[in-house]
């Protein structure tokens, strides 16, 4: 680390002798919420919540300095943990980046192939921000080869962890006749101390990676094969069994088609940076279960943009799961008799997914066991004339509640008929009006569903929307929430007011569980 | 380690600042080759840099707006737009059959860990700039509501008969 923190002051007063500027930019966001409600009270010692963060970035030739803080003070927001009620330097780096070598020395996220065994990420919308302290290099010494060597401590809001990683990724491109190919290799060494003396666990975890993805004309395929040794976690009922992932994506596409396979199966590949969740034994973080995670194995199942969808959010299940998700893409041209004068949109997606072993077992690979999570769907996007654009929606979805969410008093499966219509109304180039229509007929839950939303927005970037979301089961209860964004340049303001259930909020198919709350909500964010 | 970099930050506090370019991050083209994002480029004139995402439904409606209007807009002033995903390992691999499926005549490359999002301290998205002949970043835009489209390509169309 110190001949890596030398040579970085070195190649940076050679740049200073070179004379050259200075660039230097920021962001910042801010996200605060006022509760209304007693749950939230109760949760909360105070009725206000923020979070905060600034980033800095400086650079000078070749180099990049960085620095960023967060403030969650007088509290953080619903679904933070409340230990991390301050404010302070949460992250700091150096960066040397030239055409062959990009050296990183303190905080840094990175990604080997896929993520099947090793990734961090930042998803500051609902709180992840899996930042690593230490040291990040990638080496190109060809236009067709690429090395990355990382060693690093994962962060926990200010806090470091106890665990330490050592990587390594290759990468080479090479071409047979017309197809051009990627071969990659990941290996991974996690190192943490098991502290419960009563049984003899193991201290390191190694996890490889290979994959090769090529591209032959209009057809393209990708595929990762991972492994893991033993990795005793709460997750995983401290198991000492081996692990496996296996990923293969075939796609075929040209203008105006598109088809595409995701195949996956994983099988006790659930990695923690704290096999506790005990947060250097400040007390067990369920709620940060995020931002606890070494390796990235998200649900591949289709990501929804729609509210309805809402209630029921497929997880992945990082120890037992095998299944795929498929989509066609069809346009169909414009005027021909069903293309109409701008042509049609057409969109089939499907989704299966599977556990492949009994519950505590762990040995069954690339086998079918119960049923988790099937949905199987159609949207039509329509452009009528120049005043209105209609998007349609059917989808039928399948939800074992009782697996994917360990709900132990739900036992059949819940199915579902989802119908969406979303109208976007252009009265000119100024001023429009979407007015979105959502409806679930549900089956062994709650009962049916209906969502509306209705937002008015200029070409200048300001937008009012109201929304509500009714359950005329059980809950027999509405949603209402009412807001208003404006974006000028680089800055945001949006502010609302409502009340939302509990359950998962996702960004990008990255889903965090978050209580519901009546607020008032403000977020600001810009960049400079 | 804190100390050391107050110290650059120090030794940089007196010297000229240059206004915000486009950084060089490697980045993967649809197809998978990777590129430097250094590399983009309109033939030595402005373009609009965009960021989206497969499952970002703003984004979507403003990728749709400008597969709409691009080829005229092309024709009429050399517009030329470089659309940036950031998918990650949960979406890139439908990327490409929407690009084609959706008939986008732009340029699309995949950012999956977010690192010249990242780079350019972009937050969220859809992030829309246009950068100049020099890479300069000279006008950014940050979420999209219908019609923004032909707002920003009042600003292009500006900067071209500048």
């Amino acid at each position: 680390m110190r001949y890596l923190l030398f040579f970085i002051v070195f190649a940076f007063v050679s740049e200073c002798l070179a004379q050259k500027t200075f660039r230097f930019s920021g962001q910042f966001e801010s996200n605060s919420q006022y509760y209304i409600n007693e749950i939230a009270e109760n949760i909360r010692d105070k009725q206000i919540a923020s979070n905060n963060y600034l980033d800095l970035l400086l650079g000078y030739g070749k180099f990049e300095a960085g620095i960023s803080a967060e403030s969650y003070l007088p509290n953080p927001l619903l679904g933070y943990p409340i230990a991390y009620d301050k404010t302070g330097i949460s992250k700091f780096f150096v960066r040397y980046a030239s055409d062959k070598f990009n050296l990183t020395l303190g905080d840094f996220y990175e990604q080997l192939g896929s993520g099947l065994i090793y990734r961090s990420y930042q998803q500051r919308e609902i709180g992840v921000d899996q930042s690593s302290f230490g040291a990040n290099l990638h080496f190109l010494p060809t236009d067709f080869l690429r090395f990355k060597l990382i060693y690093g401590t994962p962060n926990f809001y200010f806090a470091k962890l106890d665990t330490r990683f050592y990587g390594f990724d290759s990468e080479l491109d090479f071409q047979l006749s017309s197809a051009s190919f990627t071969l990659g290799f990941s290996a991974l060494l996690k190192q943490e101390k098991f502290t419960d003396k009563q049984t003899v666990q193991h201290n390191n975890s190694k996890l490889y990676s290979t994959r090769l993805s090529g591209s032959i004309k209009n057809f393209d395929i990708k595929t990762e094969y991972a492994f893991k040794t033993p990795d005793a976690n709460v997750e995983n009922n401290y198991n000492t069994k081996k692990g496996q992932a296996l990923q293969i994506s075939p796609s075929y596409s040209k203008r105006g088609f598109g088809i595409n396979l995701n195949f996956r199966a994983i099988l006790n590949m659930s990695v923690l940076n704290e096999r506790e969740l005990d947060a250097n034994g400040n007390g067990r973080r369920d709620e940060d279960i995020l931002n606890y995670k070494l390796n990235y194995i998200p649900s591949i199942s289709q990501i929804h943009s729609y509210n309805i969808y809402n209630i029921y959010t497929y997880q992945a299940k990082e120890n037992n799961e095998i299944g795929y998700s498929a989509s066609v893409y069809y346009k169909i041209k414009r005027k021909t008799a069903l293309g109409g004068k701008y042509g049609t949109k057409i969109r089939v997606s499907s989704s299966v997914f599977y556990t492949q072993t009994k519950i505590d077992r762990y040995t069954d690979f690339l086998k079918l066991n119960e049923k988790l999570f099937n949905e199987h769907g159609i949207e039509i996007d329509k452009k009528i004339n120049k005043k209105f654009k209609l998007i349609t929606q059917y989808t039928y979805q399948e939800y074992n509640k009782f697996l994917v969410e360990d709900n132990l008093e739900n036992r059949e499966i819940v199915y579902s008929h989802i119908l969406v219509g979303d109208l976007l109304t252009k009265f000119n180039r100024q001023h429009s009006l979407r007015t979105e229509l959502g409806f679930m007929f549900n089956k062994n839950d709650l009962g049916n569903w209906g969502t509306i939303l209705l937002e008015y927005a200029n070409s200048k970037g300001w937008s009012v929307f109201v929304s509500d979301q009714y359950n005329f089961g059980t809950e027999k209860k509405h949603y209402y929430l009412i807001g208003s964004a404006y974006s000028y340049k680089n800055a945001r303001i949006a502010i609302t007011y409502g009340e939302t259930r509990d359950g998962y909020t996702c960004v990008g198919g990255i889903c965090k569980f978050l209580p519901g709350a009546e607020a008032l909500s403000l977020s600001l964010a810009f960049k400079f | 380690m804190k100390n050391i970099l107050l110290g650059l930050l120090l030794i940089a506090g007196t010297t000229v600042w240059a206004q915000k370019t486009v950084p060089a991050i490697k980045i993967k083209d649809i197809n998978g080759k990777t590129i430097s994002s250094k590399q983009f480029g309109n033939d030595g004139k402005p373009y609009v840099l965009c960021f989206f995402a497969t499952w970002c439904k703003p984004c979507l409606q403003e990728m749709n707006a400008f597969a709409e209007e691009y080829e005229d807009w092309n024709e009429e002033s050399g517009f030329k737009l470089i659309a940036v995903s950031v998918d990650d390992s949960k979406s890139n691999a439908r990327l490409k059959s929407l690009v084609n499926g959706n008939d986008w005549p732009f340029e699309v490359y995949s950012d999956a860990n977010s690192n010249l999002k990242r780079a350019m301290n972009i937050s969220s998205i859809p992030y829309a700039l246009i950068i100049d002949e020099k890479r300069r970043v000279v006008y950014e835009k940050v979420s999209y509501t219908a019609g923004a489209e032909f707002e920003l390509y009042k600003k292009f169309k500006k900067l071209i008969n500048k």
